[in-house]
Formats: structure tokens, C-alpha cells, sequence
């Protein structure tokens, strides 16, 4: 095993390294794990135009690997491993990874949110096969087929108005009887020709074996149901926290995020909780690098004060 | 040691001449580019048991619809001139070594 360290990041999205960066520059020895690469969420998008600085906006996948320089550029590092279990209730503090333990005083937990599955069989086997998660991503394999959309918040109608741009047909599949957010995107997808609505409508089922090839609806009016041929399914139902990891050992609200309030300590001391994982009421890259820039702090304040 | 770039000629000599793994991508493609730091890694971490390269599926359809690539970023592993197993959208690069683990 290695010699320790001081600070260990599980995660390197915008709250990992900015922790990151801003540990390196208190002189902290940094170590940030994470299981693919640099930026986490926001690497998906090729527009971020509300991260401040950015006049034009700037590519996602480029602010990730900007955010990992600038953190490297100080002194932190990146180790490229998925982390698998953590141990967190001694002062020195070890984290199992896929390409070995590692030690630390301190622990940022900043591994960030997935989408939502609607946990329907087959779902898993029918990703990337019809099923997507983020239109942004996915959308241009489906450019002039029939896609479905279901969600009815702000990300469903971002959505699908993007996907009514590429493809022929967008249906757009909805449990209650109006969207959430009265957004700009909102009277845009009303107006929109190819965007048609079941409301009150839920998924039961994924047709299809090797790719999907429809959706099973369930009208909650009426229990009605019908099947609907689409080439593709974008599910759009919220984001759950990467947080299985840390299940009885920090506590947890009840959707799963790391209850930690704005000093981003958890329950445990030395264990710090930022970005997206964390309780909190805005969740975007500017929030997480904010997070990350508190969790840092705290960890020093921390690291000092255990000396 | 990063991966190789592929146009058809290099692609068919290197299946041919041993194990391969091949990524196949394009350059609209965003799962794809969070996956490439992860894919020059193992480039590396295997160099002298496994070549690594890159397929753009832009440039290429043909090698994409010969091996049946619908959706990106696949990986492909080649022995011994076929199309041994295929892995879509590793999560971390932790799937893939034990993707490999498996199949190498
Ligand atoms: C398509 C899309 C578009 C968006 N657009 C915008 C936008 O325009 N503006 C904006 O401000 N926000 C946007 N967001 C939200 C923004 O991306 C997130 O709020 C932000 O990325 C959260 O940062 P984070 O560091 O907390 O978590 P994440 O970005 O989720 O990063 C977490 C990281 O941890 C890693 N990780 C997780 N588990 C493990 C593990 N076990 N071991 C190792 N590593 C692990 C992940 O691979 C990931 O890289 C968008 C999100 C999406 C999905």
C-alpha cells in the first residue's frame, strides 16, 4: 500500500476538483479517484452557458478537463479507478478502489448523480438499444425517426424540444395532466408540430428483445391500456445520488443524498460531502465548484485541528 | 503508448496480426469522448498484449455495419481476425479491465 495522503476525493466532476484545487493550494497532499474521466455530468454537454466566465459558453467536456489542469497544475492527482468501498470511521481513512487502497485524513465525497431508471424489466438490457437517458447525448441516432419522452419537468421539455428539431415524431409521456415548469421550452413544445402529449400516461413495459421497439402505456384515468411503436425512449425522471456506497455508514435523507448542510461536513468528522450528492437546493457546475471550494476548507480546518 | 488511429488498411492488418481492441466513436458522440482518456490508459496499461485503436464510425460505416455497431462508443475485441465480444458504453475504466479479464 502507498504512504497516505492527505486529502482523498472520491469523484473528479466540477465539485471534485475544485476541491481539488483548492486543497493542492493549501499545501495538501490531493488525490482525486475517479471511474472514467474528468468533468462527471457536465462532460455530456457540448453548450455550458451559465458557468460564469464563459461569455460564449464553453464545451462541457472541455470545462472538465480545464477544471482537472488547473487542479494538477497545484499538486493534486488523478488516479483513474472506480471506487468500491470506503471505511471512513477511523482518523486515517481507507478507500478501496479498483486499482488498489488507498489512505487518507480526510475524504471528500464528491461522486455526483445518475438518471433516474424507471426500473422497468429489460431496461437495463435495452440501453443504448432504444432506451437513453439524455437527448443531448443519444439524440442524433434518432434523427427523423419516432421517439418518446417521459418526464414532465424542465429536463423532459428541454428534451424533447431538442429531439422535435432532429426527429419525425416526439410523444411526449407525462403522469399528471400538465408540465411541471412553465418554461420557455414549454410554449415552444405545445406550438411545435411533430410533439404530440399523453398526459396522465404511464410506462408498464419495454417491447422489444434486442432494441426496443415500442412502450406499453397505462392511461391512469381510465387503466386503460395500449402499446405505442417508437424507435426510441428518452426518460427523463430526475437524477438519484452515487451514494449506494456510503448507505449506513453517513446518513442519508430519504432520495438518498448525503444530508450535509452548507460546511459540506457529514456525519462523520473528516468526511465532506459536495456537489451534487449533497442535500442542497441548486444542482449545477457552478453550485458543485462552490461546494468543493467549502468542502476544502473545512477539510483543513479539520486536518489542522487533528494534528 | 496512445492509441492508433484506423483507416480500413491498418484495421484489417492489425486484426489480423493479434489481439485488438477496438473503439469504435465519432467525434459527435459524448459518452465517446469521456471514455477516450480512460481508452489511452489501457492503450497503455496492455501495450505488448493487446493493440489499441480507434474506429471513427463517420469515416468508416462499413467497418461499423460489418460488426454490427448500432450505438457508441463499443468496444470490439478481435482475436485472431473475429469479432470476439463487444462491450457498449463502459461505465469506468474499471468495466473494461474486467472485460478484458474476461475475454483477453
Ligand atoms: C446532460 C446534462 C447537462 C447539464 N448542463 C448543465 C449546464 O448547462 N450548466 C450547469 O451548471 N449544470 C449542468 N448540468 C448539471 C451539472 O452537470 C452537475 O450539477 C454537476 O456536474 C455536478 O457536479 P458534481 O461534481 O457534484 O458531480 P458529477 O458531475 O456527477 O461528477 C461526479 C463524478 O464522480 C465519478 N464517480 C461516481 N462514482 C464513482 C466511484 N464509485 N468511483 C470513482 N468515481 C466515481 C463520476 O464518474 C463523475 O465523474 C448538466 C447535467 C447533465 C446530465
Amino acid at each position: 500500500m502507498e504512504p497516505h495522503w492527505d486529502v482523498l476525493i472520491a469523484g473528479g466532476g466540477p465539485a471534485g476538483y475544485s476541491a481539488a484545487l483548492y486543497c493542492a493550494r493549501a499545501g495538501l497532499r490531493t488525490l482525486v479517484l475517479e471511474q472514467l474521466s474528468a468533468g462527471g455530468q457536465i462532460a455530456l454537454t457540448t453548450q455550458v452557458d451559465n458557468y460564469p466566465g464563459f461569455p460564449e459558453g464553453i464545451d462541457g467536456f472541455e470545462l472538465g478537463q480545464r477544471m482537472r489542469q488547473g487542479a494538477e497544475r497545484f499538486g493534486a492527482r488523478t488516479q483513474l479507478a472506480e471506487v468500491t468501498a470506503l471505511e471512513l470511521n477511523r482518523p486515517l481513512k481507507t478507500v478501496h478502489t479498483s486499482a488498489g487502497v488507498f489512505q487518507g485524513r480526510a475524504v471528500i465525497v464528491a461522486t455526483g448523480a445518475n438518471p433516474r431508471r424507471l426500473g422497468l424489466p429489460k431496461e437495463q438490457a435495452l440501453t443504448g438499444r432504444g432506451v437513453s437517458y439524455c437527448a443531448a447525448c443519444d439524440g442524433m441516432f434518432y434523427r427523423g425517426k419516432t421517439v418518446a419522452v417521459v418526464g414532465g419537468g424542465s429536463t423532459a421539455a428541454a428534451d424533447a424540444l431538442l429531439l422535435s428539431r432532429l426527429c419525425k415524431k416526439v410523444i411526449l409521456i407525462h403522469r399528471r395532466d400538465t408540465l411541471r415548469a412553465a418554461s420557455i421550452e414549454h410554449q415552444a413544445l405545445l406550438e411545435a408540430p411533430n410533439v404530440e402529449f399523453r398526459w396522465n400516461t404511464t410506462v408498464i413495459q419495454f417491447l422489444g428483445s434486442d432494441r426496443l421497439l415500442g412502450l406499453r402505456l397505462r392511461d391512469l384515468l381510465s387503466g386503460a391500456e395500449a402499446e405505442l411503436p417508437c424507435d426510441g425512449v428518452f426518460l427523463c425522471i430526475g437524477r438519484v445520488p452515487a451514494t449506494a456506497l456510503l448507505q449506513g455508514q453517513l446518513e442519508l435523507d430519504s432520495a438518498g443524498y448525503l444530508i450535509a448542510d452548507e460546511t459540506t461536513r457529514t456525519s462523520i468528522p473528516g468526511v465532506f460531502a459536495a456537489g451534487d450528492v449533497r442535500t442542497k437546493a441548486l444542482r449545477q457546475a457552478v453550485t458543485a465548484a462552490a461546494d468543493g471550494a467549502v468542502a476544502a476548507h473545512y477539510a483543513e480546518e479539520y486536518l489542522r485541528g487533528a494534528q | 503508448m496512445s492509441a492508433v488511429h484506423f483507416d480500413l488498411e491498418r484495421f484489417r492488418q492489425a486484426v489480423d496480426a493479434g489481439p485488438v481492441l477496438v473503439d469504435f466513436w465519432a467525434p459527435w458522440c459524448v459518452h465517446c469522448r469521456r471514455l477516450d482518456p480512460v481508452f489511452q490508459e489501457i492503450a497503455g496499461d496492455y501495450a505488448g498484449r493487446l493493440q489499441a485503436g480507434q474506429v471513427n464510425i463517420d469515416d468508416l460505416p462499413q467497418l461499423a455495419a460489418e460488426y454490427h455497431v448500432n450505438v457508441i462508443p463499443t468496444l470490439v475485441l478481435f482475436r485472431d481476425g473475429r469479432a470476439e465480444a463487444s462491450l457498449t458504453a463502459p461505465e469506468s475504466k474499471a468495466r473494461i479491465e474486467a472485460f478484458l479479464r474476461e475475454h483477453l
